[in-house]
């Protein structure tokens, strides 16, 4: 008897979270990475409760999504971590390059590599790479990755470098002149060789090692143009670079999963983030650009025209897509990773 | 009655081993089955992003003692697992070390107040576990970093002109893992040191021990068991420990915990990672068994 | 030994006292002893638990520190020497034998904090382990033996640096009662060996009696008499001490007169009884009579006169040798215990509720103030 009744209160109860997940919305993101101005919008337009929850590392939001029945609704990858979900048959194909707001992407987001004619995938954020100076330490150029490679007297030992192997490897390959997924032996050696030489001069090699920017620990750093940003509105000597050599510019974005709870709510929030006022929302908490023509007029003050959030004409081509590269590329680019970390 | 007998023992047996079937269970669950599934894991090939291809290779371990070098092909005993691996064991024996050296007096002298103030003593010990591991971790940050509160008393008083270059050192990851594991040591110190019986004491210093001996002779190697244990609970999750080198080391010279985690991380090769998480726990588990076995030649058979 | 020292005085208390405590809470366990203890003697400490004689005795050995006071080993001060430097060794009540050692470890212990030669220690090693006769043991760790046998090994490692002074603390208390009476033999006998000045302490007044030279009765942190066992036994110095060693009946009554070799005390309920002793008892007076069983005779009152003492029998017990009875005296007087040896002379048939007369003997009894 007693049985029947919990099993039938556990019935009941079961329902009643069913009843209640219509007019739901669950986001899988990265931790600070969230306007909950743009939450607080999205819910009050369209009557849906919005639950966050947070992720460190793109490996660990893929390795929680492919376990399945996750119970999220969309998720927030880096793109090159999009033709994985793709390729897995993870994602439910939403056609966003097909929706209202679809026309507010900027060109050089309409149609990328990584999901070619937006089939799956929306911006949320973009960036660029780079390195992140305090020019009162140092008054020499910071357009080049020699700052932390071969870092000049003034800035060694005063170094972090966020612990992001391929963005690290990238910067050492085309500082040696070499492309991006090479597996040209000569030239890896000289990679190794400059990241092994260069850490006698690297303080940290942390990702709160940015952080420590403003009340300078730490005088230079492999940075992100958002997070520059940040630092020089707490620090005005800190300035942003573009490496001449060569910088990679990416994208997370928002993709809605196969299994979905709430397919329909998950679109509209594809498209609600795609309006110009609403992606200013995000850009303005997080400090990053967004990919939306117009967004730049919703910006706050201190973003217009915030030089980490534009690349020159000039710098342009420089500028790459960052992708994975092949496992046994990943590999051999892990031991050397390695080495240096040891 | 024989017959009788056999069949009562039958069913005894057969209840005795219903009782056990909940811990058989948990430790099925809890620990053979993940360990398989780690096992499994070394001996496959990585997936393209993370995970494994089930394609039998025996790389993975071949990796874990061997390199094949990245430019030539040939096979060299690997410098950086075994320099990884070293610094990650020396920096735990370390650990456990100063632990001891910290922790026995601090539990003696919990041990020898009066018995009401022993348990505010050992509450006070066990504070810091009431913080999260991060927050403490940042709290020695700020004290040892170049404008800390350390460096900046030092300076204030004019005992440097130059802050110390503390945090980001092996120092820095060893003070924190003192910190962070010494309640582990105090515990077991204490509580053996706590059952001593204090005619021993007396009965060693009215046969001519001075203080010193008596702690040589008699203390010490009475709470032995308590030093054992205490040294192996530190010693385990120092060697593993991931945290402490990315916050205090600075991420620049790793541990074989971030080793670990970074193959299955960004490194995107579970199984070179299963791999090198078994052979910690077999090196772990040997280093275990050679000193319990020593310490036992030694010790005494009491507890 | 100093000159200054008392020949034959092995530890002499002065004016010793120790409290634990302060302010209101202040605990007295030794007020103000002084004590002689003589060479090479069996001397022993008496006294209920709580009358400070553990306190004494650890006073003596360095495990306190006198509030007040002087202790003299060989005619110097040793009241605030630590216990490793007093030539003074102690058996433990649970004898504290170290656990993680041998048999022979624990008895070359001492020996070896006085950082003898490593030969030097062994051969004394073999000479106790000989004289406890536990040869064959000396490789067994301490728990793999008999508690006899471990209270031997206590005996030996204290003795093994030849001490000055042996302090035993309720030693024999853990063994059963058959050991107990091996091991007094065995400890009178190791003492008449060694030559070594014992110190004794027990609550069991038969033990202290059976082995002592000299016994000292404590109660309540004071010495309430000092002397050999038959002294103290045959003439206890005030009722405490008639009352703790050994079994004693007390008659109450008041001095009707007395002179040089005796008294005759009015007993309430009973008349007239003379005394033989040398203390005058003023007229009127309180005392007590104190008589020990053994000293009380009776009779079946049918087949002898009435003495001096009646009563009737409430309770018979055989005990072997002797049997007790209790007897309640007429009139209220008293319930008196007496012990008859069980001769065939003596075995009148007495049961419970005959009438009986207690005879006692003028010189066999002894007078104390009330």
């Amino acid at each position: 008897m007693k049985l029947t009744a919990t099993s039938a209160a556990l019935i009941l109860g079961l329902s009643t979270t069913v009843a209640l997940a219509e007019g739901n919305l669950n986001i899988y993101n990265w931790g600070e990475y969230t306007s909950p101005e743009l939450i607080d919008k999205f819910s009050k337009t369209y009557n849906i409760h919005v639950t966050q929850t947070d992720f460190d590392s793109n490996d660990t939001a893929l390795a929680k999504v492919r376990q399945g029945s996750s119970g999220f609704d969309v998720v927030v990858p880096s793109q090159s971590f999009i033709p994985t979900y793709i390729q897995e048959g993870l994602l439910a194909e939403t056609n966003p390059g097909q929706m209202e707001n679809a026309k507010n992407l900027e060109e050089r987001w309409r149609d990328p590599a990584f999901d070619p004619g937006r089939k799956y995938s929306v911006p949320w954020l973009w960036y660029t790479s780079g390195v992140s100076v305090n020019t009162s330490v140092f008054k020499g150029d910071i357009n080049t990755w020699k700052v932390i490679l071969d870092p000049p007297a003034e800035l060694k030992g005063k170094i972090n470098i966020v612990p992001e192997m391929n963005d690290i490897m990238f910067a050492a390959i085309k500082f040696e002149g070499g492309t991006w997924c090479t597996s040209d032996k000569a030239l890896l050696t000289k990679v190794r060789d400059r990241l092994l030489e260069a850490k006698k001069s690297w303080l940290s090699i942390d990702y709160s090692g940015t952080l420590k920017m403003a009340s300078g620990d730490v005088s230079a750093s492999l940075d992100w143009s958002g997070s520059a940003l940040k630092r020089r509105t707490q620090n005005h000597s800190i300035a942003y670079g573009l490496p001449k050599e060569g910088f990679t510019y990416g994208s997370d974005n928002v993709v809605v999963l196969k299994d979905a709870p709430n397919l329909e709510n998950a679109k509209l929030f594809q498209n609600f983030i795609m309006a110009p006022e609403n992606a200013a929302l995000n850009s303005t908490f997080a400090k990053y650009g967004a990919a939306i023509i117009g967004a730049e007029k919703y910006y706050s003050d201190d973003m217009k025209g915030a030089p980490e959030l534009t690349i020159p004409d000039d710098m342009k081509s420089k500028g790459e897509l960052l992708t994975l590269c092949d496992p046994k590329i990943t590999q051999l680019y892990s031991r050397i990773w390695q080495d240096v970390q040891k | 009655m024989a017959s009788l007998e056999a069949v009562r023992s039958k069913s005894a047996s057969r209840t005795r081993w219903l009782l056990i079937s909940p811990a058989v269970l948990v430790v099925i669950i809890g620990a053979i089955a993940p360990l398989l599934v780690i096992v499994t894991y070394s001996f496959l090939t990585p997936g393209p992003t993370g995970g494994v291809n089930y394609t039998l290779s025996f790389d993975a371990w071949t990796r874990v003692l061997f390199d094949r070098d990245v430019f030539d092909d040939t096979l060299t005993l690997s410098g950086t697992n075994l320099e990884i691996l070293l610094r990650s064991l020396l920096l735990s024996l370390a650990t456990t070390v100063l632990c001891l050296l910290v922790g026995f007096p601090t539990a003696y002298f919990i041990a020898t107040r009066n018995p009401l103030n022993r348990e505010v003593w050992l509450l006070l010990v066990t504070v810091p576990f009431w913080t999260n591991l991060l927050i403490r971790t940042f709290a020695i940050q700020d004290l040892i970093r170049n404008e800390g509160i350390i460096n900046t008393l030092l300076i204030k008083t004019g005992f440097i002109s130059e802050p110390i270059q503390m945090l980001f050192t092996n120092f820095a990851i060893c003070l924190g893992l003192v910190y962070v594991y010494l309640p582990l040591m105090i515990l077991p110190v204490y509580a053996s040191l706590e059952r001593q019986d204090r005619s021993l004491l007396e009965a060693a210093s009215d046969l001519y021990a001075r203080p010193f001996n008596v702690l040589r002779e008699i203390i010490v190697p009475l709470a032995k068991p308590g030093i054992i244990a205490g040294s192996i609970l530190v010693f385990i999750p120092a060697i593993g420990t991931y945290v402490t080198p990315i916050l205090l080391g600075g991420g620049r010279n790793l541990m074989i915990g971030n080793y670990i985690e970074f193959q299955f991380g960004q490194g995107r090769d579970w199984p070179f990672g299963s791999a090198l998480s078994l052979a910690l726990m077999a090196i772990v588990m040997v280093a275990l068994l050679v000193y319990i076995r020593h310490g036992d030649s030694h010790g005494h058979e009491h507890g | 030994m100093k000159d200054e020292s008392t020949p034959g005085v092995a530890i002499r208390l002065n004016q010793v006292t120790k409290t634990y405590g302060s302010g209101n809470a202040v605990v007295t366990a030794v007020k103000s002893t002084t004590l002689d203890i003589f060479n090479n003697e069996f001397f022993t400490l008496l006294g209920p638990s709580g009358c400070g004689k553990t306190t004494l005795l650890r006073l003596i050995g360095g495990f306190e520190y006198p509030t007040a006071g002087t202790i003299l080993l060989g005619g110097e001060d040793i009241a605030s020497v630590p216990p490793f430097q007093r030539p003074i060794n102690t058996v433990f009540q649970n004898y504290a034998l170290f656990p993680h050692m041998t048999v022979a470890q624990n008895i070359g212990f001492g020996l070896r904090m006085l950082k003898r030669p490593r030969h030097e220690i062994a051969a004394r090693v073999d000479e106790m382990l000989k004289l406890v006769r536990l040869e064959n043991l000396s490789d067994r760790r301490t728990s793999q033996i008999s508690g006899g046998q471990q209270q031997r090994v206590a005996l030996a490692r204290a003795l093994a640096s030849e001490p000055k002074v042996l302090l035993l603390d309720e030693s024999l208390s853990a063994l059963d009662y058959k050991l107990r009476k091996e091991m007094q033999m065995e400890l009178k006998s190791l003492q008449a060996a060694t030559g070594i000045t014992f110190i004794f302490v027990t609550h069991d007044q038969e033990e202290a009696l059976t082995m002592s030279d000299r016994v000292a009765v404590l109660s309540s942190g004071e010495i309430m008499q000092v002397g050999t066992p038959h002294e103290v036994y045959i003439k206890p110095a005030n009722h405490f001490v008639a009352n703790f060693v050994g079994e004693t009946n007390f008659l109450q009554g008041r001095g009707l007169n007395s002179d040089d070799r005796g008294a005759v005390i009015d007993v309430r309920g009973v008349g007239a009884v003379a005394i033989a002793t040398k203390d005058r008892v003023a007229p009127g007076q309180l005392v007590n009579i104190v008589v020990r069983p053994e000293h009380l005779r009776i009779l079946p009152l049918a087949q002898e006169p009435a003495g001096q003492l009646t009563g009737s029998v409430k309770a018979v017990s055989f005990c072997g040798a002797e049997t007790q009875y209790t007897i309640e005296l007429s009139r209220g007087a008293a319930v008196v215990t007496v012990r008859r040896y069980n001769t065939p002379e003596e075995n009148l048939p007495i049961a419970i509720g005959d009438e009986v007369s207690v005879n006692f003997t003028p010189n066999s009894a002894q007078i104390l103030p009330a």
